[in-house]
């Protein structure tokens, strides 16, 4: 249960550790370079776009400046001109002649600078003395609306000499005419230049402004709008709508700010503001979103790169992953190996980092246990060895004393012949167990054994024990170990048939099974239980139980001489007998 | 246990491809969804009333970033002419149609496809008596004519005797005004002299004005529906000196009305704003939201005293760009 959320799906290998790793650092490392640069470049392009703005507006301003300072020139040439002076002036010694021929020369002039500057809608002059002037050879003006009355006039006279710039309206002064346009009006001083003696009118068609603010472009939807200095609008796109209150324009702020930009936040809009020397503030309106040229294809490209710079690292940091993992996971295959129990592998060590000295130390350790595990089976032996010596060394006192006492006794009853039967047999037990060390004897001897050892125990329980001993003659010559069939003999006697009262029989017999020997040991004793098999079998030694350490200690000695095909196994039945089967290869 | 190696990184390259997938997805409208066709009573470069409806349907078109398409008859008599346009447009299958019907009867076959075919139908200026629009965007005739009413007797003071002149008793703007009129002007508040169809006559306008200044001396307000009746009742008051007396209203403006208007010799002039109506009917088209089916566009009353306030400058002179 313990940490279950995080540790399940923590990677479990070091090549999914070193992947996950490095996929994770690089996937934030290109996330985070990304988004800065992208932003970086987003900031480059608004800042760029922002400069960019400002370099139209100022050339929207020079373009309209260079119309008003023509209209300012045109007014200065009309403030400084004789005849105009002449023709407005209060001066009652000029003649009705002379008038005429001022008037002429006047509109001559005002034709020839309406000739050569298209843009210009008008150019007249009214004196205060009532004449007026104008660069039309009849100038009829409208009689509903006087001249004096108008705004542009009114101005020109309050400042009293210079030049006004009018809102754009309809010049309405002219007769049937009513044409848009912006009114430059500047008061005409006399000779002396202190008393006014006239108006002087410049008309700008508005087309010419409405042409240059049209044309600007500022993005898709961007525009160029242009107040006057009380806040009215000169120009917009959107003028009806803004009457109309349908459309609102940042004018308050737009009045507010100083020349240079600032960012509309509701709308998106970045307003870039120019002030003119007249008084007039033309704005550039642009819309943030457009600025960056295409956003969508920017971000798509830097995500793209993104991707591809991904997708390769992560190829590289796997492969590079596996490199460095290679090594131990051949180490891996090598323990999983020697896990198996082959102690004959080696890892490879190839390198001297730590992979390769943990490889040493594997070997070493591995050539360890291999020697480790050779001593510990040759020590078995040995043990084995020094066990069945005692064993075989070993006649138990008890039976030697029964065997002497039935000897004594049958001497007493002047058995002779018995008394040399049991005495030869004894002899030749003895022989048989203090012989030279050699493991391995033929089966002869062994027959011989057994048979001189169940004759003796015959004697002793006379009618209640009978035997048999079937090994055929072609089997003598094979080689046996030594005393392999007495312990189940014993066995079977003292667990099997003693406590019977009407006795038992033991039949030892031998056959050649597929590739071995198998000797078989059947008495129709007690038998035995299933557990007691299993406590017989079981590696349970006690040392007090010389019985038991037969059994085991035969199983043991044939596997370990002769390997796991090869040992004892035991077949019972309570009250019916048990059958000892032990299986030896065919040794010569 | 290969498997189980290669998960994680494909996991992450599955992100990856997941997110510039997403990313490239993102922001890409089709222009075909936004196509609109316009089509005006006509495209006469001399109307400044249409060419005003012009400057402002482009000036929505460019702040609402929509492909527009405009279209009308070179004389806005031309009904058949507008009829062949608007089944063009239809074929086009455009997302919204604006039009400016000048005959609905002469339209009626294809305005029958346009609701058949589900286009989104935008009526400006006129309105539609027999058919359904998905939006009428234009000023309330009615409500101009209210505003007459309200110029001919201020206050109540005195009891209206006025007449109507006309030169199309079809005209359904022309009838709406009146009955904007005679709705603020119930009878017994004040005398109607009837409406007299002119036709297109100035001169018949001017004998039938100067023969009712005999017939009716107590007269004291003339509604002339259209500019012709303007001008020759303008005449007719002028020769008998009734001109300060009589209130002579008009609607919408031209160049001779402004100098009547100037002059002192009209009272007063309602005038629609075009602009706004192009700008609106565009805006309309696009609105799928299914707002209000009537934008009103209100209508400016002109006098002598206000006719060059800078907004009314921009009504009675369109400045055509």
């Amino acid at each position: 249960m313990r940490g279950r959320r995080f540790l399940d799906y923590y990677p479990k290998t070091i090549h999914a550790a070193i992947s996950t790793a490095f996929s994770l650092l690089i996937l934030a490392a290109i996330a985070v370079t990304s988004l800065i640069s992208y932003n970086v470049s987003e900031d480059a392009v608004i800042s760029n776009s922002e400069a960019y703005m400002g370099e139209i507006i100022t050339q929207v301003n020079n373009n309209i400046q260079s119309y008003i300072d023509n209209m300012e020139n045109i007014s200065l040439i009309i403030f400084t001109n004789k005849d105009v002076k002449y023709y407005i002036s209060s001066n009652p010694f000029i003649s009705r002649e002379e008038v005429r021929s001022y008037q002429k020369n006047i509109s001559d002039l005002f034709q020839s600078l309406l000739y050569t500057r298209k843009d210009i809608a008008s150019i007249m002059v009214f004196g205060y003395n009532g004449r007026v002037v104008s660069d039309r050879r009849l100038t009829q003006l409208n009689p509903n609306v006087p001249p004096q009355d108008q705004d542009w006039y009114k101005q020109a006279v309050k400042e009293g000499g210079r030049s006004v710039i009018s809102p754009p309206h309809v010049q309405n002064v002219l007769q049937g005419e009513y044409s848009w346009v912006v009114s430059l009006s500047r008061e005409l001083k006399s000779i002396n230049g202190m008393t006014g003696q006239g108006v002087a009118l410049v008309d700008l068609k508005l087309n010419v402004i409405n042409d240059i603010c049209r044309n600007v472009k500022l993005g898709q939807r961007g525009y160029v709008f242009i107040v006057d200095s009380s806040g009215n609008i000169v120009y917009h796109p959107q003028q009806q709508l803004i009457y109309s209150k349908l459309r609102t324009e940042q004018i308050g702020r737009v009045m507010a700010s100083e020349q240079g930009s600032f960012v509309d936040k509701d709308s998106g809009r970045i307003y870039t503001i120019h002030d003119t020397s007249f008084g007039w503030k033309i704005v550039g309106v642009a819309y943030q979103d457009e600025l960056i040229s295409n956003p969508s294809a920017m971000r798509n490209s830097f995500l793209l790169w993104a991707a591809a710079g991904l997708a390769v690292t992560l190829i590289i940091s796997f492969i590079i992953s596996h490199r460095i993992t290679r090594p131990i996971r051949r180490l891996q295959a090598v323990m999983r190996q020697v896990e198996r129990g082959d102690f004959d592998v080696r890892a490879e060590v190839g390198q001297a980092g730590e992979v390769g000295q943990l490889g040493r130390a594997f070997n070493m350790m591995v050539g360890q246990t291999r020697r480790l595990l050779d001593e510990r089976v040759q020590t078995e032996k040995i043990k084995r060895r020094t066990e069945l010596r005692l064993l075989q060394s070993q006649i138990n006192p008890h039976f030697l004393y029964n065997t002497l006492d039935s000897i004594i006794w049958m001497a007493e009853q002047r058995k002779n012949e018995e008394v040399v039967l049991m005495t030869s047999a004894l002899a030749k037990l003895f022989r048989a167990s203090i012989a030279k060390d050699d493991e391995l004897v033929p089966i002869r001897v062994e027959v011989e054994h057994i048979d001189s050892y169940l004759q003796i125990q015959k004697m002793r329980y006379r009618d209640k024990l009978d035997y048999a001993i079937d090994v055929p003659r072609e089997l003598h010559a094979f080689k046996t170990p030594r005393i392999l069939l007495q312990p189940f003999v014993e066995n079977a006697i003292y667990h099997g048939i003693k406590n019977l009262p009407e006795g038992g029989m033991i039949a030892i017999s031998a056959r050649q099974a597929d590739n071995g020997i198998e000797f078989r040991v059947s008495d129709n004793g007690q038998g035995m239980s299933e557990e007691t098999i299993k406590l017989i079998m079981g590696a349970v030694r006690r040392d007090s139980d010389r019985d038991h350490i037969g059994v085991s200690n035969v199983n043991e000695r044939i596997e370990l001489a002769f390997g796991s095909d090869y040992g004892v196994s035991i077949e019972s039945e309570p009250g019916e007998g048990t059958t000892v089967a032990i299986k030896i290869p065919q040794v010569r | 246990m290969r498997t189980k190696r290669l998960w994680l990184p494909l996991l992450l390259l599955g992100f990856v491809v997941l997110v510039v997938w997403t990313g490239l997805g993102r922001g890409e409208a089709s222009p075909q969804d936004n196509r609109i066709a316009i089509i005006m009573k006509t495209t006469d470069a001399n109307s400044h009333y249409w060419q005003t409806v012009r400057s402002g349907a482009l000036a929505a078109a460019k702040e609402l970033e929509v492909a527009l398409e405009l279209s009308g008859p070179l004389r806005s008599i031309d009904s058949d002419e507008q009829a062949r346009l608007l089944e063009k447009a239809i074929e086009q299958r455009p997302r919204a149609i604006v039009l400016a019907p000048i005959d609905e009867d002469a339209l009626a076959p294809q305005l029958e496809e346009i609701s058949r075919l589900g286009i989104r139908l935008i009526i400006m200026d006129t309105p539609l008596l027999h058919h359904r629009a998905d939006s009428y965007v234009s000023s309330d005739h009615v409500e101009e004519g209210r505003e007459a009413a309200g110029i001919l007797a201020p206050g109540r003071k005195t009891r209206p005797v006025y007449a109507f002149l006309t030169s199309d008793e079809k005209s359904p703007v022309a009838m709406q005004r009146r009955n904007g009129v005679l709705e603020a002007l119930p009878a017994g508040s004040a005398y109607n002299l009837g409406m007299i169809n002119v036709g297109k006559s100035e001169e018949q306008a001017y004998r039938t004005v100067k023969s009712l200044t005999v017939a009716y001396p107590g007269m004291n307000g003339i509604i002339a529906l259209t500019d012709i009746g303007v001008a020759g009742a303008a005449k007719a008051l002028k020769e008998t000196g009734l001109s300060g007396s009589v209130k002579l209203i008009g609607f919408d403006s031209s160049v001779p009305e402004i100098q009547l208007l100037e002059q002192g010799a009209m009272h007063a002039l309602i005038v629609q704003n075009p602009f706004n109506m192009g700008f609106l009917g565009v805006q309309a088209a696009l609105d799928s939201s299914g707002g209000s089916a009537t934008v009103d566009i209100p209508s400016a009353t002109i006098t002598r005293a206000n006719m060059y306030a800078p907004e009314n400058q921009k009504l009675l002179f369109p400045f055509v760009y």
